[in-house]
């Protein structure tokens, strides 16, 4: 069992390769000779088995009709070939759009099918690899349509298209012809957004209940105070002490973020992944709220603003942090 | 849930699991009926009213959206018609039961096809069923017939893929399109494989029934039958090599009917089987091809003494008279040759004698009387033969098809004396009757009399409505003489069709219900019909092994059956090479943009100077490439290389592509490399 499997999934990649190199990946995909595949399908077995009997029927009752009619199906099977790779070649098939999607749903993409000798194509079926739905597309009133076929995002960031099969069977069911498509679109999977349970906005509230500015830092010269034990020497300021006659230090603050920016600076305490999740809640929340926000990242600033088309470009900066854009978007 | 609801049900790859649409369910209905009818010929109606049955389930299910019935119920029905098919006779390995058992399932499978597996399977069934139709009949019409059934099917398996939103007129009516296209474009292969593939001999006997069709019967009990039902369908045809006998000698002997029970005349169960005389062969008057159709008997109907036939196919009995070894199932065909002089020289032996004398003890009493009285009249044998005649002649006898059943045990008598009308047994059989009780050898012959000759194309269609019965007295000196008493009575009848003798007879046009036809163009229409069966039995149903061997030796000439094979692949090959060239010359010439071509020039210019363009490598670094080797010709090559990309990248209007494309023709040409 162990080795059967073993072998069969050798034989997958191998094939998997070999289709690999014969479908480069490119912008759009046109059906041709060299790289349409075609079989007998389950049905098309069963019509040898058919077949099969008749033949014996001709044979053993000597009868002439009988082998006329073997041999004109046969003629119709082996047309039939031609007539199934005829529907499917000359096919061109592009992505024009896709759909992003929170990691767990679906990403779609929505391809064009197009008829480049504006000959009629009936029941084409295209379909991800490795998905069991497939959508279909009949060209005889128009020569190019389009479907839209969704493949779950399970990591955030860039989604490459899968691999596009487009297949037929038609006109009789009894041979099956196929090609794949590797096309270069890709559509964005975001961040599912989690709220980490850190402060929500950045800013913090003194013991007053009122919202300071700033926060104990190194920086920037805030007031005086009383000397308390542990205190740096370097910060005590003499001037001031020798006045009052306590010891008194000097108390630096840093400057507060800047209450309309999400900043990827803000939580330093937690990990990439978390990070990412947490400012996605954050976002969501803002532009749920209505509010005016921006987003800062490491190298990435975007200027503060709202609206579907923001958010989107907020959350795409985010989704695809830290990952290289695929070579041909 | 509605059918719609059924039919959007999406399901695995390649919709193996998916469910059909109503156009593939009209579909369905119509070519399992084409399929299903001509089997009332053959079986049980109860199957094809089983059919019904389930259609009707169907259309109830589809209302009401119940889509599969439980699977118990499902092989309870499968076991009640087996059982069904056991109680109708189907027990035997046979053909037809084969064919009563598929037709069974094709019948039911219908009530659960709703995806697209179960629509394969019954398309694939109906083509089966389609070929069984010809092992029951061969006829053009059958053919045609069949034709239509396979169109259909071709057509039920194509409206699967069929949009469902699709038209209903397109829906129904664009598959008959696809499969009535790809019949006519299968023909050319099918034809030449036809003609090629060389038939192999049977792999076993599947055996057929006994099923005895309409024609001669191997008992007649003239007493019995009230009115000859005619049939005009036909019985063989005959094609003479040369000569033809004159019409009145066309009696074609099937049968010798030589034990009499006092009712019914019959055959002896079986006629002794003899060798042919060596010194017949050369005796030969006549040769002809008789294409016999199916009978279920083994009886050949042939004129007189057959002299030399095929020891293969036929055999020879006592009586002069022809069986195929095997009874006839389909139409087939014999090759005899016949003399019409040699019956004199014949001499009974002693059980042959025995048997041409053999009456009942009793019965008949008046008749055996009146012989006994007119016999001693006569001078001779032969004198009585001819008063015997001249009787029937000169009294009141009638010939009739609707005499009327004798109830009498002593029919002959009956005829004789009181009702004095019957058809030709009965004429027949009073006057062997007459012969025996004289001791005069005598039997009664069954068989066709006359046919019908189509004189353009020189052959003869005999049909069952001619079967007639006749006398042979022997007679010493003359031998077995023919005698017809019914040309006595009816003397037309020898020299003409049964429907001219008829032709006023009200029961004989009914009966045969518009077969024959005095209208003239109708009746030419008619024999142009039959010329056009004649035709299609010889050349197409009787197209066997031999006649493709010996057509393809005609048209290559005779070989060595290797080489002529070994020909034929090389030149099937060679044929399929050409339409493989054609097919890449057009895609070729179709996809390669002109700038291609161009470059293509280039390139084997290049190729010269040992220049190749790597795989992947662009037109413009390899010819930055080639500057190097050819520093000379830098100019140039940069310029081809900038208007090539321009043509390859650059949108420009139609008309500046077209200046571009010049620009660089131009300049591949004036390209000179040394």
């Amino acid at each position: 069992m162990n080795i059967v499997m073993r072998w069969r999934s050798r034989w997958r990649a191998r094939w998997d390769i070999f289709f690999a190199q014969r479908h480069p990946r490119q912008g759009s995909f046109v059906t041709s000779t060299r790289t349409l595949y075609i079989l007998p399908s389950q049905a098309g077995y069963g019509l040898l088995f058919f077949l099969a009997f008749i033949f014996l029927l001709a044979v053993n009752f000597e009868n002439s009709l009988v082998f006329g009619l073997f041999f004109w199906l046969l003629s119709i099977a082996v047309l039939n070939l031609h007539v199934t790779h005829h529907n499917i070649n000359s096919l061109r098939v592009s992505c024009v759009g896709s759909r992003n999607a929170y990691v767990g749903d679906n990403v779609e993409f929505v391809l064009e099918v197009e008829s480049t000798n504006e000959g009629k194509r009936h029941a084409i079926e295209v379909l991800f690899n490795d998905e069991v739905r497939a959508q279909r597309v009949d060209l005889t009133d128009s020569t190019r349509a389009r479907v839209t076929l969704a493949t779950p995002a399970t990591a955030r960031g860039y989604v490459i298209v899968p691999r596009v099969e487009i297949r037929s069977v038609y006109p009789l069911g009894i041979a099956r012809v196929w090609s794949y498509a590797n096309l270069t679109a890709v559509a964005i999977a975001y961040p599912v957004p989690i709220d980490a349970g850190v402060d929500t906005s950045g800013s913090v509230t003194d013991e007053f209940g009122e919202e300071r500015e700033s926060r104990p830092g190194v920086n920037d010269f805030d007031s005086l105070r009383a000397y308390a034990h542990g205190d740096r020497l370097t910060r005590v300021h003499w001037p001031a002490s020798s006045r009052s006659g306590a010891l008194q230090v000097k108390q630096f603050v840093d400057p507060l973020a800047r209450h309309d920016w999400i900043e990827w600076d803000n939580f330093p305490n937690l990990a990439t992944e978390a990070r990412i999740a947490h400012l996605s809640f954050l976002l969501e929340q803002r532009e749920n709220a209505g509010d005016e926000y921006g987003l800062t990242l490491p190298g990435v600033e975007i200027p503060s603003g709202s609206g579907q088309a923001h958010y989107a470009r907020c959350i795409s900066a985010l989704s695809t942090f830290d990952q290289r854009e695929p070579d041909y978007v | 849930m509605s059918s719609e609801a059924a039919a959007g049900l999406i399901g695995r790859a390649n919709g193996i699991g998916q469910a059909v649409h109503r156009g593939t369910l009209l579909w369905l209905l119509l070519c399992q009926t084409l399929v299903m009818l001509p089997f009332l010929d053959s079986h049980p109606v109860w199957l094809v009213g089983l059919f019904g049955v389930c259609l009707a389930w169907r259309g109830w299910a589809l209302r009401h959206g119940v889509l599969s019935l439980h699977r118990y119920i499902k092989a309870l029905a499968v076991i009640v018609g087996l059982f069904a098919l056991i109680a109708s006779g189907y027990r035997h390995y046979d053909i037809d039961s084969m064919v009563a058992i598929v037709l069974l399932g094709f019948a039911l499978k219908s009530i659960e096809t709703w995806r697209y597996r179960d629509t394969h399977m019954i398309v694939f069934t109906g083509m089966f069923l389609c070929a069984a139709h010809f092992i029951y009949a061969q006829s053009p019409w059958q053919a045609l017939y069949t034709m239509v059934a396979v169109a259909s099917l071709l057509a039920c398996a194509n409206s699967i893929y069929r949009a469902p939103e699709a038209q209903t007129r397109t829906r129904f009516l664009g598959p008959l399109k696809v499969s009535g296209g790809m019949m006519a474009l299968a023909i050319p292969l099918a034809l030449l494989l036809f003609f090629i593939v060389p038939r192999i001999p049977p792999l076993w006997a599947i055996p057929q029934q006994q099923r005895a069709t309409t024609g001669l019967s191997d008992s007649v009990t003239p007493g019995d039958i009230a009115s000859l039902v005619q049939s005009g369908e036909d019985a063989f045809r005959v094609r003479f090599y040369g000569d033809m006998p004159p019409r009145e000698q066309w009696y074609w002997r099937a049968l010798v009917f030589d034990e009499f029970d006092g009712r019914t005349w019959s055959v002896k169960e079986a006629p002794p089987v003899v060798p042919v005389p060596p010194a017949f062969k050369a005796q030969s008057d006549y040769r002809y091809d008789m294409f016999v159709k199916a009978s279920g008997q083994p009886w050949l109907a042939v004129l007189d003494t057959p002299t030399n036939f095929s020891a293969q196919t036929m055999r020879y009995t006592q009586y002069r008279t022809l069986e195929a070894l095997e009874a006839i199932h389909s139409v087939s065909r014999f090759t005899v040759s016949s003399n019409s002089q040699l019956r004199r020289y014949f001499v009974p032996g002693t059980d042959e004698r025995l048997s041409a004398l053999q009456l009942p003890e009793s019965g008949n009493p008046e008749l055996r009387e009146w012989a006994r009285q007119a016999f001693a009249r006569s001078a001779s044998p032969g004198e009585f033969v001819n008063d015997v005649l001249r009787h029937i002649r000169e009294r009141e006898y009638f010939y009739t098809l609707a005499p009327g059943v004798v109830r009498s045990v002593d029919s002959l008598d009956a005829f004789w004396f009181d009702t004095r009308e019957g058809f030709c047994s009965h004429y027949a059989s009073a006057f062997v009757f007459i012969m025996r009780s004289v001791g005069i050898p005598a039997r009664m012959v069954g068989g066709y009399l006359g046919g019908r000759l189509n004189s353009d194309e020189g052959f003869i269609t005999v049909r069952q409505m001619d079967a007639h019965a006749w006398a042979e007295v022997w007679l010493p000196g003359s031998g077995w003489v023919r005698v017809d008493p019914t040309s006595a009575v009816a003397p037309d009848r020898v020299l003409a069709d049964l429907s001219d003798v008829f032709a006023d007879s009200p029961e004989f046009i009914s009966s045969l219900a518009g077969r024959t036809y005095d209208f003239l163009p109708l009746r030419r229409l008619q024999l142009w019909l039959d010329v056009f069966e004649f035709q299609w039995h010889r050349a197409v149903v009787q197209f066997g092994e031999n006649e493709r061997a010996g057509l393809l030796d005609r048209l290559f000439g005779r070989n060595n059956p290797i080489w002529s094979s070994l020909a034929t692949v090389a030149a099937l090959a060679a044929a399929l090479l050409l339409w493989w060239g054609l097919f890449a010359l057009r895609a070729a010439s179709k996809h390669s943009s002109p700038q291609f071509r161009l470059l293509a020039q280039l390139e084997r210019k290049l190729a010269k100077q040992d220049l190749h363009r790597r795989a992947g490598e662009t037109v413009a670094d390899f010819l930055q490439r080639s500057t190097i080797a050819l520093p000379s010709a830098a100019d140039k090559l940069a310029h081809i290389a900038q208007l090539f990309n321009r043509l390859e990248y650059a949108r420009d209007p139609t008309a500046e592509q077209r200046q571009t494309r010049s620009g660089l023709r131009a300049a591949i040409r004036s390209l000179t490399l040394h």
